[in-house]
This record gives C-alpha cells, sequence and structure tokens, in this order.
C-alpha cells in the first residue's frame, strides 16, 4: 500500500496528464458532434481531441519508460530516496502556533493558507485591511520582530491608502469604504 | 535605416526615457533579491505594465529583463549568490576575485561585457530581423504551423524532467488555452458549464502563479537551509587594469557571438548560452589554469554570451512571433493584451514601434552601465534582505499584480491554484516553461493547425521550408532526449 502511495505521490503525473488526455479526447468528440465544420480536423474539437490523443501518448510512452527503468535500473530508485528526505521534513511538522519550533515546509504550507484566507477577505473586507492583516500574519508567522511587523504595515498602509489611488490603480473596497 | 533614425528619436521622449530607467531600476532591483531569476521578475512585473503603451510595454520589459540579469550577476560576484543560473558562471569566477578584494574590477568587466554581448545581437536584431521578417512575409500557416511545432519541440528541453515530461507540459499548456469560447464557431469548449471559464482563464493570473507564487513557496521552503556564506566582500578598485582588459576583450567577443547565434534558438535560454561560453573559454582560455579562482575571462564570456543570447531571442520573437523562452513567451503575452501580434508586421505596419524599442533596448543598456556601478552597495544591501521579510511582500505583489488587470476575484483564485500547480510540478521536477509557451502560442497555433487542415495537410508536402522545420522539430526531440539522459546520468 505504501509502495502504491509512494508511486502515486512522484508519478502522479503521469495519472494526471492521462486523464487529461481523455478528457481533451471526450471533449473534443463533444464539441465535433455538435458543430458541423468542413473537415473533423479543421473543426473545433478536432483539434483539442488532438491535444488529448497526444497527451494520453505522452502519458503511456512516460508509463512504459518508467516500466523499462525499474527492471533495467539496480539502483535504489530516485523516488525512494526523495520521499526518505521528504518524510524527515515531514516529522518536523507539529500542531502547534510556536512559531520558533516549525519547520520551513509547515510555514510555507501556513503562508499559503494565509494567502488563500487573505483572498477570501478582500471583498468583504477590502483590499486595504485585507493587506495588512494579511502582512501583519504572515510577517508573524515567518519571525519577524514585532517592530519590523509594526514598521511594514504603517509604510504598507499609506502606500495602500494613498499611494494605489494615486497610480490609478483600482482595487475593491470594504467596509471602510477604502 | 530610416526608421532606426526615427526610432531613436521617439526613444529619447520623456516618456520612453523614464520606462526604460524604471524598467531597469525594477529589473535589478528584484533580479537581485533572493530566488527570483529573470523570469520571476518578469511574470511578478508585467501586469502593472497593462496601463502602458505598447511602445513602452516592450520598452518596460526589455529594461526589466536586462536589468534582471544585471542583478543577478551583482549578487553572484559580491555575494556568491547567482540570482539566475545564467550568473553560477560569474559567481564561480567573480566571488573568488571578490575575496581576494577585486570585486569592483570583476564587476565592472561583467557590467561591461553584459554591454558588449547585448550590442552584438542589438546590432543583429537591427539588421537582421527586418530580412528574416521580409522573408517571414511569404510564409503561409504551413510554415508558421511547423516554426511552431519546431518551437514547442524545443521548449519540451527547457527545465528538469525527460523530454516527454517536456511535451506533456507543452501540451497542457495549448490545452488550458483552449478552455472557453471557440470564436469561430462560437462552441464552449472545457467550461464544464461555468459561466467563470467562458472567457478562459487569463493569461496574467496563470503566469504569476506559476511563476511568482511558486518562486515564494519555494523560497520560504529553503530558506532556513540556504547556506550564509554569502557575506558581502570588498569592492576594491572599480578600474580593471591593461592585462585584465586584454584578457577580457576577445573572452568577451567570443562569448557575444556564442551567445548571439545559440540565443535565436527556441530553447536555449541564456543560462545554456553562459555555461556553453564558459565552458569553451575554460578549454581554451589563456589563463585556463586560474578557472575555478578568479579567472576575468571567465566572467567576460558568461556575462557576454548571457546578454547576448537575451537580446538575441528578441530576433525570433520580433520577426516572427516566436518566444525563445519564457521570458519572451511573457513578452509576448503582454504585446497580445495591447493588442499587437509579433511578426512580420512588425517591420511593416508597426515599424515606428520595432525602431523606437531597438533604440530604447540601446538606451536601456546604456542605462544599466550607468545605474549599476554606482548603485552596487545599494542593490547589495537589499540582497541581503532576509526572505522572511521580503516573501509576505512579493506575495502581496503577486496578488495585487493579478487583481489589477481585471478586478476579478476569479483571477486570484486562478493565480492561488496555478502557484500551489507551480510548486507541486517543481518538487517533482516536472518542467512549467513549456506548459507557459504552450499556453502563450496555443490560439495561434490553433488557428494555423485549422487553416492547414482546410487547405488539407497533404499541400504541406510543396512547401520545403515547413518539411524541414518540422523535420527539425523532430530532431530536437531526439536530441533533447539524449542530452537530458546524459545529464540524469551525471
Amino acid at each position: 500500500m505504501q509502495k502504491i502511495i509512494t508511486l502515486i505521490r512522484h508519478e502522479g503525473y503521469v495519472l494526471l496528464v492521462c486523464t487529461l488526455g481523455v478528457v481533451g479526447i471526450i471533449e473534443g468528440l463533444r464539441v465535433d458532434a455538435k458543430v458541423q465544420s468542413a473537415s473533423f480536423l479543421s473543426g473545433p474539437g478536432g483539434y483539442l481531441t488532438i491535444i488529448g490523443i497526444s497527451l494520453l501518448l505522452f502519458g503511456i510512452i512516460d508509463i512504459i519508460r518508467q516500466l523499462i527503468l525499474r527492471h533495467t535500473s539496480k539502483r535504489v530508485p530516485d523516488v525512494a530516496r526523495m520521499d526518505n528526505t521528504q518524510g524527515a521534513d515531514r516529522t518536523r511538522i507539529h500542531l502547534t502556533l510556536d512559531r520558533s519550533s516549525m519547520g520551513p515546509t509547515m510555514k510555507m504550507q501556513l503562508s499559503y493558507v494565509l494567502c488563500v484566507v487573505y483572498v477570501l477577505l478582500i471583498r468583504p473586507l477590502g483590499f486595504t485591511v485585507a493587506t495588512i492583516l494579511y502582512l501583519v500574519a504572515n510577517l508573524w508567522l515567518l519571525s519577524n520582530k514585532t517592530k519590523t511587523i509594526v514598521f511594514t504595515a504603517i509604510v504598507m498602509f499609506f502606500i495602500l491608502r494613498f499611494g494605489l489611488p494615486a497610480m490609478g490603480l483600482s482595487v475593491p473596497k470594504g467596509i471602510f469604504g477604502w | 535605416m530610416d526608421w532606426l533614425v526615427q526610432g531613436f528619436l521617439e526613444a529619447m521622449g520623456w516618456g520612453n526615457l523614464l520606462v526604460a530607467l524604471v524598467g531597469c531600476f525594477l529589473g535589478t532591483l528584484v533580479g537581485v533579491l533572493p530566488g527570483l531569476g529573470p523570469t520571476a521578475s518578469v511574470a511578478l512585473l508585467f501586469p502593472f505594465t497593462a496601463f502602458l503603451t505598447s511602445t513602452q510595454v516592450l520598452i518596460g520589459l526589455g529594461g526589466i529583463y536586462y536589468g534582471a540579469m544585471f542583478g543577478g550577476a551583482i549578487t553572484a560576484i559580491l555575494l556568491n549568490i547567482p540570482g539566475e543560473v545564467a550568473a553560477v558562471p560569474t559567481a564561480l569566477e567573480g566571488y573568488p576575485l571578490a575575496r581576494q578584494g577585486r570585486g569592483g574590477q570583476a564587476l565592472v568587466i561583467s557590467i561591461l561585457s553584459s554591454f558588449f554581448g547585448g550590442m552584438v545581437a542589438l546590432f543583429c536584431l537591427a539588421f537582421f530581423a527586418p530580412r528574416l521578417a521580409d522573408l517571414a512575409l511569404r510564409f503561409g500557416p504551413f510554415e508558421y504551423l511547423a516554426l511552431m511545432l519546431f518551437s514547442l519541440s524545443c521548449a519540451a528541453g527547457l527545465g528538469s524532467g525527460s523530454v516527454f515530461k517536456g511535451l506533456a507540459s507543452a501540451f497542457i499548456g495549448l490545452m488550458i488555452a483552449v478552455v472557453g469560447v471557440d470564436l469561430n464557431t462560437n462552441t464552449y469548449r472545457l467550461t464544464f458549464s461555468s459561466n467563470l471559464l467562458v472567457q478562459g482563464f487569463d493569461i496574467v493570473a496563470i503566469v504569476v502563479g506559476l511563476f511568482g507564487i511558486t518562486e515564494v513557496l519555494s523560497g520560504i521552503l529553503e530558506d532556513e537551509s540556504m547556506p550564509q556564506d554569502g557575506s558581502s566582500k570588498s569592492f576594491g578598485t572599480f578600474l580593471p587594469n591593461k592585462r585584465e582588459i586584454s584578457l577580457s576583450a576577445p573572452a568577451a567577443g567570443a562569448g557575444a557571438v556564442i551567445g548571439t547565434s545559440l540565443g535565436i534558438l527556441p530553447g536555449i535560454t541564456p543560462s545554456v548560452s553562459a555555461f556553453i561560453s564558459y565552458s569553451l573559454a575554460k578549454r581554451f582560455g589563456r589563463e585556463k589554469e586560474k578557472f575555478g579562482q578568479g579567472a576575468i575571462e571567465g566572467i567576460a564570456c558568461a556575462e557576454a554570451a548571457n546578454n547576448g543570447a537575451a537580446m538575441a531571442g528578441f530576433i525570433p520573437l520580433m520577426a516572427l512571433g516566436i518566444p525563445t523562452g519564457p521570458v519572451l513567451a511573457i513578452v509576448l503575452a503582454a504585446l497580445i493584451i495591447q493588442g499587437v501580434v509579433p511578426g512580420p508586421l512588425m517591420f511593416t505596419v508597426y515599424r515606428d514601434l520595432s525602431g523606437t524599442v531597438i533604440a530604447a533596448f540601446f538606451i536601456s543598456s546604456i542605462i544599466l552601465v550607468i545605474l549599476n556601478i554606482p548603485l552596487s552597495g545599494i542593490w547589495v544591501r537589499i540582497a541581503n534582505l532576509p526572505y522572511r521579510w521580503l516573501a509576505p511582500i512579493i506575495l502581496f505583489l503577486c496578488i495585487l499584480g493579478s487583481l489589477v488587470i481585471r478586478n476579478s476575484l476569479f483571477d486570484l483564485w486562478t493565480m492561488m491554484l496555478f502557484g500551489i500547480i507551480g510548486f507541486v510540478a517543481k518538487r517533482n521536477k516536472f518542467p512549467i516553461p513549456p506548459l507557459v509557451l504552450g499556453l502563450i502560442l496555443g490560439n495561434r497555433l490553433e488557428t494555423y493547425f485549422r487553416q492547414t487542415a482546410i487547405l488539407g495537410f497533404n499541400y504541406m508536402l510543396t512547401r520545403p521550408f515547413a518539411i524541414i522545420v518540422v523535420i527539425l522539430a523532430m530532431v530536437m526531440i531526439l536530441v533533447f532526449g539524449r542530452v537530458k539522459k546524459q545529464m540524469d546520468n551525471m
């Protein structure tokens, strides 16, 4: 089971490529059936089908190539080595908000989550407020000093509040009207 | 040559000069930041060019591109941190020189060699691109289809992973470009009944996600494990001595010729040119024994090749509309957004624009020389800024850049999605540059494909140029396949 999970994680792109290929073929044929064109290839579906078939072919060729490599090579597969190193990194993940004990992987993941929250907050709070909140949170998460965080937030507030309108850039306004 | 003279007069206008100056400054500023190479720099800053005219877009992005490359060389020499792969040979020779207290001379040689490499390529751009464009005026859909297939096959060689991964990446890019309404038949494709997908994905959001977000996430992950030996070394004197000049001049000349020749070919990025040129200098240089301990020849040839290749990439871009790498693909996207499609018409209908752009590139190169020597100290201080502070600021810029184009939250989600896709792809050595090339060439490739299908693919056999290019495309796939196999075994 572990082997299958490892294989999916590292060779998963082949599955993705094959899936996209199948989607392309199905969608291409669907579109072609709806539209009358001079020939299959000159229509809107033919080109998409060709892309789908190509993707499927690349995927299958890569699967065969991987299988041949696995059979001929006696070396320790890169997959296994990568898994070991990443496994070591995973052990550093803790469900705690103690910044000093967080590993870089955890910080990276939380930074991405903060970005997602930031995008969610842009409409209700407005771009300026959401940005300041995001910057403070992410700067804190990445272990910046409090003085640096406060200074950055103040400077960014003035840039966002007065700089962006002066540059003619329009951004969503929120509950405060800015 | 009137158009070129007219171009110089136009480029000297205050607006264009200001764009060139700001582009060079911002490019160098972003280029010196750790972890951000020219592609990420251009991707990060190009949304903000949407408010400029098409001429200013080319001037600004050109300035950002060269500025980012110059920035990479500065940190490579003074901090041993190559901002991009192309600056690795410069770091190998420049940092030992900086440790010997000759950082200033290494910097000046690097800047002047870059300038020289850029000038040689610019000369070729001004004199050969119009001839290539004249030739391209006789091209039909067959030739363009063949050229685009050639470009995609070369793109498959870009980045890490096998050539099949590269091809798959390029075709995924083509598939993403299909999403939305087919304007010829008004048919919805790959929209899955969602109104959000009717207009297709925004190229800006995808590019910013794939390069900006991916680079920052990777940067956060690697920051703590980054070696901290890059302490700033003394500049010493800035003036190179006679011996250094006599060693550097022929090396820079050779580098410029190699870089310009290779830079025209799709798939040969400036970094490849820099490495090839550096290897040749190491083998045939006058002071071979000094390589690795601070050989000024190594810096001169690598930097000239690097900048020569970067500038030479504009020849096929402007004359044929074919980008040779991801940075030029982004430049192409920016021009398409402006309603200008590079190709043979650049030297007929848009001749004034081309003249202005070539002149502005020349001016940008001079600006970079003037700007970078006195500002080196400031760039070094900026390069030392901690990544823990820079990362949130860059993420904010990515979000702002994607938002200001259409003020659409869907674009932000697109950017976030492609950011995580790019990150996962990078961790698993799946190449992203071919995807961007496929995405940007997608619509035009489809147009030429369908035109060829209407005329009949068998008619292609009567077009020798198209056949030769298609054969070359297949040869390139075989060559890249073999080269990558050898690199994997190394």
